[in-house]
C-alpha cells in the first residue's frame, strides 16, 4: 500500500504543477501607485518643440548611438521599439557556478545572454500642442547557459534615463525639461 | 474473494494513472491550443471591451499607449491603420496585452483588450477592469484638455460631472454604475505643470487672497483610496493670509500653498491640489490627491 500512496503523491504534485493552466494576474500588476507616478517622471521629458516627427527621428538616432537596432516603429503614433542582444555573463556568477558545480558534481548554469528592449513614445503636449513629451522605457530578459529565462525585469535605474535624455537633448539642441 | 492484495494495488495504481491522465487531458494536446478558447466568446468579449464616447481614434490610441506605460508596460508594437497597441510587462512574470480601437456607431469607439499572463489567457474580469479604470481616467484628462468646453457644457447640462465624456459605457456586466464612474473618471492623476488649464479654470497667478471666504463641498474617496471610503461633506474657511480651517468631519488646519497654478492643502489626511474654476456664476475649487484616488470639490458660499 505505501507504494500506491507514494504514486498518488507524485501524481498529485505533477498534476498540480501542470494545471498551471489557470494562473492569476497579481492585483498590483495593473494598479497605478505613487511609484508609477515617480516612474513616469523618471522616464519622461518635455521638449519645447512641436515637430514630433523630427524628435522621433532624433530618438531613433540616439538609440542607434546606444547600439540598439530598431524592431518596430509607427510614426503616426510616435512609437519606436528597439532592442539589443548582449552577453549577460558576470564573472562573479560564473566563478560561483563553477565552484558549486565542483562541490556537487553537476553542471550549474549561469546567465549567458540578455535581450535589452527600449520602447519610446512621443506625444504632443502643452496648451497648443507646441511641446512634445518623450517617454522611454527599458526592460530586459536574461537567459542562462541552458536556455532558460532567469530574469525578466524592468530597468528602472535613474542613471539610464538621465543619460539617455542627456544624449537626446544634445542631439536636438533642446533642453529636456523634467515633468 | 480471492483477489490478491497485489491485484488491488495494481488496480488502484491503474486508477490513479487513469485519473491523472484524464486531469492532464483537460489541458488538451498542445496543438489544439491554436483554436482553444476558455469561456464563451460573448462573455469574454464583454469582459474585455468598453465603449468610449469619443470619435478621436488617434487620441484614444495615444492614450492607450500612455496608460500602458503608466502601468509599467513596455510597448512592443502599435499600428495606426489597424488601431492596435501591444505591450509587455516583465516583472518575473510575463504579462502581455493587446488593445484595439474600432468605431462603434457614428459617435463612439470600442476598445477591446486581451491579456496573456505567462502561458495562459486572462479570463478574470478584475485585471481588465483595472486597465479600463486607468484608461477611463486618462481619457477624461485628454477630453477635458482638448474638448473641455463642449464636453463640460454637455456634462453640466446633463447634471452630472464630465464623466459622460469618457465613462465606461455598459457592455460589460462589471462596469461601474454611472455614479461610481463619475468618481473613477474624474479622479485623474496629477497633471503635469505644462498641461493646459481646462476651460472654465481661472488662469493667471493664483493668489490665496482671492479665495478667502467660506467653502463647502465633498471629498470623494475612490475604490483605491487608502484613507477612507465613500464620500464625506466638507466645510472650510480660508483667511486672506492663506490659513484654512476645515471640518471633514475631522478637523484640518493649515497654511495653503500655491504650486503649479494650483492651491495645495491637506484635508482629512489627504493632500489635494485644487484648481479654481468659474461655473455658472459659482466659484469652485476642484482637484484630487497625488494618485487621483480621492477627489475634492468645494463651492464658495455667498
Amino acid at each position: 500500500m505505501p507504494r500506491t500512496r507514494k504514486a498518488v503523491a507524485v501524481l498529485c504534485t505533477v498534476v498540480t504543477s501542470l494545471s498551471g493552466c489557470a494562473q492569476k494576474v497579481p492585483k498590483e500588476a495593473l494598479e497605478l501607485t505613487p511609484e508609477s507616478l515617480k516612474l513616469r517622471q523618471l522616464q519622461t521629458r518635455r521638449f519645447e518643440s512641436k515637430d514630433e516627427k523630427a524628435l522621433l527621428a532624433a530618438c531613433a538616432a540616439v538609440l542607434q548611438d546606444l547600439e540598439f537596432t530598431l524592431d518596430q516603429s509607427e510614426t503616426a503614433l510616435g512609437i519606436i521599439v528597439a532592442s539589443k542582444d548582449r552577453s549577460a555573463v558576470e564573472a562573479g556568477q560564473v566563478i560561483g557556478s563553477i565552484f558549486v558545480a565542483l562541490l556537487i558534481g553537476v553542471p550549474v548554469p549561469w546567465d549567458e545572454k540578455q535581450k535589452i528592449r527600449a520602447s519610446l513614445v512621443t506625444r504632443p503636449a502643452g496648451p497648443d500642442g507646441n511641446n512634445t513629451l518623450v517617454r522611454v522605457t527599458f526592460q530586459r530578459m536574461v537567459w542562462n547557459t541552458q536556455g532558460h529565462v532567469t530574469k525578466s525585469e524592468p530597468l528602472d535605474e535613474p542613471r539610464f534615463y538621465q543619460e539617455f535624455f542627456e544624449k537626446l537633448s544634445k542631439a536636438v539642441f533642446l533642453h529636456a525639461h523634467e515633468l | 474473494m480471492l483477489m490478491s492484495c497485489n491485484a488491488i494495488i495494481r488496480r488502484s495504481r491503474l486508477g490513479v494513472l487513469l485519473a491523472g491522465g484524464i486531469v492532464l487531458a483537460a489541458c488538451g494536446t498542445s496543438r489544439e491550443q491554436l483554436l482553444a478558447t476558455s469561456q464563451s466568446q460573448l462573455q469574454i468579449r464583454s469582459i474585455q471591451s468598453r465603449v468610449f464616447d469619443t470619435t478621436d481614434r488617434e487620441k484614444t490610441l495615444r492614450t492607450i499607449v500612455a496608460t500602458m506605460q503608466d502601468l509599467g508596460f513596455v510597448i512592443d508594437n502599435a499600428n495606426h491603420t489597424l488601431g492596435s497597441v501591444s505591450s509587455t510587462k516583465l516583472d518575473n512574470f510575463l504579462l502581455r496585452m493587446t488593445a484595439t480601437v474600432r468605431p462603434k456607431g457614428a459617435t463612439q469607439l470600442l476598445v477591446r483588450a486581451n491579456m496573456q499572463f505567462n502561458l495562459s489567457q486572462v479570463d478574470d474580469p478584475e485585471p481588465y477592469q483595472q486597465f479600463f479604470t486607468a484608461l477611463g481616467r486618462a481619457m477624461f484628462l485628454e477630453a477635458h484638455m482638448e474638448e473641455g468646453a463642449t464636453e463640460q457644457a454637455q456634462a453640466e447640462g446633463a447634471k452630472s460631472p464630465p464623466a459622460s465624456s469618457a465613462q465606461d459605457a455598459a457592455i460589460a456586466p462589471k462596469v461601474p454604475t454611472p455614479e461610481k464612474a463619475v468618481a473613477l473618471v474624474e479622479a485623474k492623476p496629477l497633471p503635469t505643470p505644462q498641461e493646459a488649464a481646462p476651460p472654465g479654470v481661472i488662469t493667471g497667478v493664483p493668489d490665496v487672497k482671492s479665495i478667502a471666504g467660506s467653502w463647502a463641498g465633498r471629498i470623494e474617496y475612490g475604490p483605491r483610496a487608502k484613507t477612507a471610503t465613500g464620500d464625506v461633506p466638507v466645510t472650510m474657511t480660508v483667511k486672506e493670509d492663506g490659513t484654512y480651517d476645515a471640518v471633514s468631519p475631522g478637523r484640518s488646519k493649515g497654511n495653503m500653498r500655491v504650486a503649479g497654478g494650483k492651491y495645495v492643502l491637506t484635508l482629512g489626511g489627504e493632500t489635494f491640489r485644487l484648481a479654481l474654476e468659474q461655473q455658472a456664476g459659482k466659484r469652485i475649487l476642484k482637484g484630487w490627491n497625488y494618485d487621483g484616488s480621492v477627489v475634492c470639490e468645494l463651492t464658495q458660499e455667498k
